[in-house]
């Protein structure tokens, strides 16, 4: 029997004041206002500048155009203008030159990139600023709510890999002491959800064999195991919102990015970042390989690794490898998002990775041992415990299971 | 007695201080907005550089000083434009090493304010226990 839970339990409030929050989104708004005046500003010449690239271009069209000429603030006389192909062009800093109109054209062209290289960095600044501000705009709401956060060292737990079944039901003991102020309703609904989850990673498992080793092709299947994970989170969220738990002793995490990240930056942000995590990659490879020895872990498990004969066992290598890949891109996306502010939504990337390569490590195992079919909802619960408490070591960041502890 | 003067002495100083980080705050904000100045400038000069360099050789180039337009040879006004780069790189960098500088004050000023605030309350504190 594990100690129930160890940790400090502050609530969101006491860390970030509301009205601070309040203050602080204002300001990014006002912020905001400010770079929007300064990008409208910038269009104004980018249109000012079209008109005259048209003009420009239309002058040497004729010898001579008759045109009002103005006099004053108030009058116009009749005029004529000459030299149609002549143009004086302040380049700036009080410098001018003579151009004929095509190379005021091409002039006034490489002006134009110009802008829209600034209107374009303009464009990301505001975007910057609007995340900034929705961000700060929930921890106001979230602080109001009364969100505890609560924080756990994570001890590294040997025994539990060891035995599975044993460390399941401290697994499960751990929850129901630690999880006091939680209430045991929503180990139902968990598990459920995990059930879910699971079904919806073998579906996508079962694609990708489909798809080869092209990691290109997993975008799609991503997104939708994502998307189902935002509303089973939105589910979780509904339950939780009482008080939600940190887990971690990762860097300082806010439960707030939640609402903020999981449209903004959770869909994208994996897959931009997917090149330059690498490195990290491989430090979470290595770790997560010591658990794919547990038998034991089979027994449990039973309901991932059953359908793999169904899928390819000829292509086990592949599948390997597949998973392999499949996992980098997994870890790559959980910790690219848990660099970002976006903390809630790594963790559920993370558990996967280590969810499913394990019974395909397994799964040679798997056929000659005994395979226990635990189609019970339950069952897929334990086991699902089982999982987040052997994938621990390997990745520091699973809040989201933790956020059953 | 002894006490209150103390109290009295602090707070003057801390006035003091107050002050002073708060004219060393708006020497920050001036030297921001020059700065600011000086990039933009910068900028220009830079495209004006790029055009001049695309420019023919035989290229009329004008400078306006004042009302007129004064011909220029274009290899002097690159010199010129040239010159004018280095020059404001160089307040730039100036710029920057004064802002250092004034940011390591104001982060030392606040300190001590910190401090005699505390100071204060200690000292306070210790009163209304009195």
């Amino acid at each position: 029997m594990e100690p129930p839970a160890k940790g400090t339990v502050t609530p969101l409030a006491s860390l970030f004041s509301e009205e601070e929050a309040r203050k602080a989104a204002s300001y990014v708004e006002e912020k905001i206002g400010e770079k929007r005046v300064e990008m409208n500003r910038l269009q104004q010449f980018v249109d000012e500048n079209d008109n005259l690239i048209n003009l420009v271009k239309k002058l040497p069209d004729q010898l001579h155009h008759n045109v009002m000429v103005p006099f004053g603030k108030m009058a116009f006389f009749p005029g004529r203008l000459i030299h149609t192909n002549e143009c004086l062009v302040l380049l700036g800093e009080n410098y001018y030159t003579d151009r004929s109109s095509k190379q005021t054209v091409d002039f006034l062209k490489r002006r134009d990139k110009t802008l829209q290289s600034q209107i374009h960095s303009l464009k990301a600044e505001i975007e910057d600023f609007q995340t900034e501000a929705s961000f700060f705009a929930t921890t106001a709401s979230e602080a109001a709510e009364g969100l505890v956060e609560i924080r756990e060292e994570y001890v590294e737990e040997e025994d539990l890999s060891a035995t599975v079944f044993q460390s399941s039901e401290k697994e499960t003991s751990n929850i129901s002491g630690g999880e006091a102020e939680e209430g045991e309703l929503e180990d139902d609904d968990f598990a459920r959800i995990m059930s879910r989850l699971n079904e919806l990673e073998m579906e996508e498992e079962q694609e990708g064999e489909d798809g080869g080793d092209r990691g290109e092709e997993r975008d799609s299947p991503i997104e939708i195991l994502e998307e189902s994970q935002h509303d089973l989170v939105k589910g979780i969220r509904g339950e939780t919102d009482r008080g939600r738990i940190e887990y971690g002793k990762q860097e300082t995490t806010i439960s707030v990015p939640m609402k903020a990240s999981r449209h903004s930056s959770s869909i994208r942000e994996p897959r931009v970042a997917e090149p330059r995590v690498k490195a990290k990659v491989i430090q979470v490879l290595p770790e997560a390989h010591p658990h794919k020895d547990i038998d034991d872990q089979l027994n449990c498990i039973g309901p991932m690794a059953q359908y793999l004969p169904k899928g390819d066992q000829s292509h086990s290598g592949t599948a390997q490898q597949n998973a392999g890949t499949w996992r980098d891109f997994q870890a790559t996306a959980g910790i690219s998002t848990a660099k970002a502010k976006t903390n809630v939504l790594g963790p559920q990337k993370i558990e996967s990775p280590i969810e499913k390569p394990e019974p395909e490590f397994d799964s040679t195992k798997a056929f000659t041992g005994s395979i226990v079919e635990h189609a019970h909802i339950q069952e897929t619960s334990t086991h699902s415990d089982t999982q987040s408490s052997a994938s621990q070591p390997s990745k520091p960041v699973s809040r989201f299971k933790a956020q059953r502890r | 007695m002894s006490s209150s003067t103390a109290v009295r002495d602090l707070q003057k100083d801390l006035e003091n201080k107050a002050n002073d980080l708060g004219k060393i705050q708006k020497d920050i904000g001036k030297n921001h907005q020059l700065r600011k100045k000086y990039t933009i400038q910068l900028g220009e000069n830079e495209l004006v550089l790029k055009e001049l360099d695309l420019l023919e050789e035989d290229a009329n180039v004008y400078k306006l000083i004042g009302p007129v337009l004064v011909k220029q040879d274009l290899a002097e006004a690159n010199a010129n434009v040239r010159k004018r780069i280095e020059y404001i790189s160089a307040e730039l960098k100036r710029l920057d090493a004064i802002l250092q500088d004034m940011e390591e004050k104001q982060n030392n000023k606040r300190e001590t304010i910190m401090k005699l605030q505390q100071r204060l309350q200690s000292i306070q504190a210790g009163k209304a226990k009195a």
